[in-house]
C-alpha cells in the first residue's frame, strides 16, 4: 500500500498491542497520530487506582503519550465520556434490567471507538483509524467485499468483538497487527525497548471494578438492582424451588451463587422478564440449538448469508459452530445450529462467519 | 530566540527565557552556585546574589526586602498566602472569601479551607467575569478574616478593580491576597501606594525558567509556615533557596518594568489587529467587553464547531494557543472561567485563551489568522 502522506489515528489504550501498532504504522511510512480516549472514570466508579486494571487513568494516557513522544508523532486526548456514559453504560445498565448480559466492548467498539471516533476523525481531516486489534481487513471470496478476518494469533484473535463496524467504517479502518501473534508483538516491542512491552492483558470490563458488575450497579446506578423484584427459581418440571433475588443477578449458564440446595449441578438456562421467572436445570437443559438475534449489521450483501452453512459464534471464548441462518422480519434472524449448544445467552452477541470471515452479526435476542 | 516553525501565542501559559535572564544565569552557572545558608565564601557570594534579587524587586515593587518571600512559583506562594493567613488569623474568625473565576491554586486552597471547617464564600461574577464590589461588601460578615482575588483573569485578560476591593476589605479588617501573575508587567504595581496586603508572582510567565515566585506579605502582616525545615525566607517558607531563580526573577522583574509601556504599546496593536482579523470568521465571539483588559491576551469562542477538533487542527498545523488551564492527562476539561461566566460546556472548549509575548510580531498574527480561518471553516457547522 502507498502509505506515503496518508494520515492515520491510532487508537492508543496504553497498552502494548496499541502502542506497537502505532510503531508499525509510522515504520510503514503514514502520518500517525495518537489519540487515547477517556472513556470513564475508573476511579469514580469504585476502583483501586493503585490495585486494579484501570483503563483510561493517567498512567495509561502517559504510557500512550510517552510512546508517541518516542515515536516523534502527536498525541491527542479526546474526551469522550459523555458518549460512552450516554452510549455503552445505559445500554449496560437497560440490558441487564431487562435479564439480559450485554457485552459492553462490543457496544463501545461499534459506537465509540469506530462511529463516534470517526466522525472526529473527519472534523480533523483524517481518512484512516487504526486500532490494535487481533484481527484482519480480508476479502470475502465469495462475494468480493472487504471484510472483518479472523487474527493470525487464533488464541488472541478479536474479530467477534468487531461484527458491528459498518462497511463504509471499514473501508476506513486499518489492523496493524492482524497478522502478528501476541508472542510476537511482545518479542517486538522488547526489541525496540517499548515501555509498555511488559504491561498486563486487560481482561476485565473496563468500567466494572474488580469484574464486579452487580457492584458496579449497585454503586453507580442505585436503585436498579435494589428496586428488582424478588421472584421464582423455576426448574425443567415447571416446579419452583426457591426464591431468586432479582432478575439481573443471574446470566444463562451461571451455576454458582444461586443458592439452591437440590443435591445436583444446576444451571440457570433462561431469564423470562415478563414473569420475573429464573429458569434453572442440568447443563442438559441449558443447551439448544435454535435462538433469534436482532439489531444486525451485514459486512457482505444477504444472499451469501441467509440460507448459506455459516460458522456461528455466540460468546468470546466459544468455537464458531455450523449453523443457518434465515431471516424472519426486517430486523430480526433466526439461527439454527446443526448440533445443541449450551447457554446461549441473550445480550450477548452472534457473530457470523463464512469461513474466517465475519460475515455479520447481531445481539441474541431469544432462545 | 523564536521557536523552530511554531506559531506560539501561549505565552500567558509560558513564556521563552528573555535574554536577560539567559545571561544572567549563564554568568552565575560559570561562576558556580552553593548554598546561600552556607557560611564558606562561596555560600556568602551566593547569599549576596540573592539579597541583591530581593533588594531589587523590593526596589521595582515599591517595598521592603523584608517584604519579599521566594517560593517555588505562584502556585506556592498564593497557597501560602492564604494558608497560612487563614492559619495565623482564624482566632478572629473562620470565613474567608474568594471568586469563581480564580485559578486553581487559589480555588483548591480555599477548597482545603473548607475542608479544615473553614466557612467559605465563592463571590459570583457577572457574565463578564465581573466581580461587583458590592456584592463583595455584602458577603463580609463580622467572622470574615481574609479575601483572595486575582488582579488580571489568566484566561480572559480581565482586569478586576482590585485597589477599590481591598479599600472594602480594609473597611472591615479583612486581609486581602492579590494572585498578580498575569497583571505584572501589564500593569504598573506600586505596593508603597496600594492598599494590598500579599501578592503573588511567578517567574515563568516572565521570561526566567519554571521553579521560581515571589510572596509580597506587608509588614506587620502574621502568615503561618506551610512547610517545615530551615528558617530560610523571612522564618516562614522552609527550604533550600533557588538562587539562580531569584536572580533570573530580578532580572525579568527589573526587564518588564522598564519594558512596560512599550510592550504594551505593541500589545494594544497586535491585539486590535487580531480583533480586526477575527471578527468575520463565522460564529465567533470575542470574549472581551469594554476596555478593562490587558492586551496581550484575547479569549474568543465558536459556536457550532467542536472545541477538541479545533484545537487539534490548529497543534496540526503547529499553532500554539490554550484553552483555560492545561490539563495534566492532556484531555480539554472546559475552562471552569468561562463556566463561571455562564458558557456551555461546548462553547467553553471551543474557546481560545491567544496570549502574545514580547517576541510576537504582527506577521505572526497574520498567519495564525489565515490558519485558524481555514480551520473554522473547515469544521464549522451550519445551523439550520
Amino acid at each position: 500500500m502507498g502509505s506515503k502522506d496518508k494520515k492515520v489515528v491510532i487508537a492508543m489504550s496504553g497498552g502494548v498491542d496499541s502502542s506497537l501498532a502505532a510503531r508499525l504504522l509510522v515504520d510503514q511510512g503514514y502520518d500517525v497520530m495518537g489519540v487515547t480516549m477517556k472513556l470513564w472514570g475508573y476511579v469514580d466508579s469504585g476502583g483501586r487506582p493503585t490495585h486494579d486494571s484501570n483503563c483510561c487513568s493517567l498512567d495509561d494516557i502517559n504510557n500512550a503519550k510517552a510512546e508517541c513522544a518516542s515515536l516523534g508523532i502527536p498525541h491527542y486526548t479526546l474526551d469522550m465520556s459523555a458518549e460512552f456514559k450516554e452510549i455503552v453504560i445505559q445500554n449496560f445498565v437497560s440490558e441487564y434490567k431487562a435479564g439480559r448480559t450485554p457485552n459492553p466492548c462490543i457496544i463501545c467498539n461499534t459506537e465509540i471507538k469506530w462511529h463516534a471516533l470517526l466522525n472526529k476523525l473527519d472534523d480533523l481531516g483524517v481518512q484512516y483509524l487504526a486500532t490494535g486489534h487481533y484481527a484482519r481487513k480480508v476479502k470475502h471470496s465469495a462475494s468480493g467485499k472487504w471484510v472483518v478476518g479472523r487474527g493470525k494469533d487464533k488464541n488472541k484473535d478479536q474479530s467477534y468483538v468487531l461484527w458491528g463496524i459498518r462497511p463504509e467504517e471499514l473501508d476506513r479502518t486499518l489492523f496493524p497487527l492482524g497478522d502478528l501473534s501476541k508472542q510476537e508483538v511482545r518479542e517486538q516491542a522488547a526489541k525496540a525497548d517499548m515501555r509498555t512491552a511488559d504491561t498486563p492483558e486487560s481482561m476485565e470490563i473496563c468500567f466494572v471494578p474488580d469484574n464486579d458488575y452487580r457492584h458496579f450497579l449497585s454503586d453507580q446506578y442505585p436503585g436498579v438492582i435494589e428496586a428488582a423484584p424478588k421472584g421464582n427459581f423455576v426448574n425443567s418440571s415447571g416446579e419452583i424451588i426457591g426464591e431468586h433475588l432479582g432478575i439481573h443477578n443471574y446470566t444463562v449458564g451461571q451455576r454458582k451463587g444461586l443458592g439452591l440446595a437440590t443435591g445436583e449441578r444446576i444451571f440457570v438456562n433462561k431469564i423470562d422478564v415478563d414473569t420475573n421467572t429464573v429458569h434453572v436445570g442440568s447443563k442438559a437443559d441449558a443447551e439448544s440449538t435454535n435462538f433469534t438475534v436482532n439489531s444486525c449489521n451485514w459486512l457482505v450483501p444477504e444472499a451469501f448469508i441467509f440460507d448459506q452453512k455459516l460458522d456461528v459464534q455466540i460468546r468470546y471464548n466459544h468455537a464458531a459452530k455450523p449453523a443457518t441462518v434465515s431471516r424472519i422480519s426486517e430486523d430480526e434472524v433466526q439461527v439454527v445450529f446443526e448440533t445443541p449448544e449450551n447457554a446461549i445467552t441473550p445480550g450477548q452477541s452472534a457473530v457470523f462467519f463464512h469461513g474466517e470471515a465475519v460475515v455479520g452479526g447481531g445481539i441474541i435476542k431469544s432462545i | 530566540m523564536k521557536r523552530s516553525d511554531t506559531i506560539y501565542l501561549d505565552h500567558a501559559s509560558g513564556t521563552n527565557l528573555l535574554p536577560e535572564v539567559k545571561s544572567c544565569i549563564s554568568g552565575w552557572l560559570d561562576s558556580g552556585v552553593a548554598n546561600p545558608s552556607s557560611i564558606h565564601q562561596d555560600g556568602r557570594r551566593s547569599a549576596a546574589g540573592l539579597d541583591d534579587a530581593r533588594l531589587s524587586i523590593a526596589q521595582v515593587l515599591g517595598c521592603k526586602p523584608s517584604e519579599i518571600m521566594f517560593t517555588s512559583g505562584a502556585t506556592e506562594a498564593n497557597n501560602l498566602a492564604i494558608l497560612g493567613a487563614a492559619e495565623a488569623l482564624q482566632s478572629k474568625g473562620r470565613h474567608v472569601i474568594t471568586n469563581k473565576t480564580e485559578h486553581p491554586s487559589v480555588i483548591e486552597s480555599y477548597k482545603s479551607l473548607e475542608k479544615n471547617g473553614f466557612q467559605v464564600t465563592y463571590i459570583n461574577c457577572d457574565e463578564n467575569g465581573d466581580i461587583d464590589p458590592e456584592d463583595f461588601r455584602a458577603s463580609i460578615t463580622e467572622k470574615t478574616i481574609l479575601a483572595s482575588f486575582m488582579w488580571v483573569n489568566n484566561e480572559t485578560g480581565l482586569i478586576h478593580p482590585i485597589e477599590e476591593l481591598a479599600r472594602i476589605a480594609h473597611e472591615y479588617g479583612v486581609r486581602l491576597h492579590c494572585d498578580a501573575v498575569q497583571a505584572f508587567g501589564h500593569i504598573p504595581i506600586d505596593l508603597q501606594n496600594s492598599p494590598l496586603d500579599s501578592l503573588a508572582l511567578s517567574g515563568h510567565k516572565l521570561g526566567t525558567p519554571a521553579g521560581i515566585g515571589a510572596l509580597f506579605v506587608r509588614k506587620g502582616h502574621a502568615i503561618s509556615h506551610q512547610s517545615f525545615g530551615g528558617s530560610q525566607e523571612q522564618n516562614v517558607r522552609a527550604g533550600t533557596q533557588n538562587h539562580l531563580g531569584t536572580t533570573a526573577l530580578a532580572t525579568a522583574i527589573e526587564y518588564h518594568a522598564e519594558h512596560l509601556k512599550l510592550n504594551e504599546k505593541k500589545y494594544f496593536e497586535l491585539n486590535a489587529q487580531l480583533q480586526n482579523q477575527l471578527k468575520d470568521l463565522p460564529d465567533i465571539q470575542i470574549n472581551r467587553n469594554g476596555n478593562l483588559y490587558t492586551p496581550n491576551i484575547l479569549n474568543c469562542s465558536f459556536h457550532n464547531i467542536d472545541g477538541e477538533a479545533l484545537f487539534i487542527r490548529l497543534d496540526m498545523k503547529n499553532i500554539a494557543v490554550s484553552n483555560g488551564a492545561a490539563c495534566s492527562s492532556g484531555s480539554q476539561a472546559p475552562s471552569h472561567v468561562l463556566t463561571a461566566l455562564g458558557f456551555d460546556e461546548n462553547l467553553a472548549q471551543a474557546s481560545l485563551r491567544i496570549s502574545m509575548g514580547i517576541e510576537t510580531t504582527k506577521q505572526e498574527i497574520d498567519d495564525f489568522c489565515g490558519e485558524l480561518r481555514q480551520i473554522v471553516h473547515a469544521i464549522h457547522r451550519e445551523t439550520t
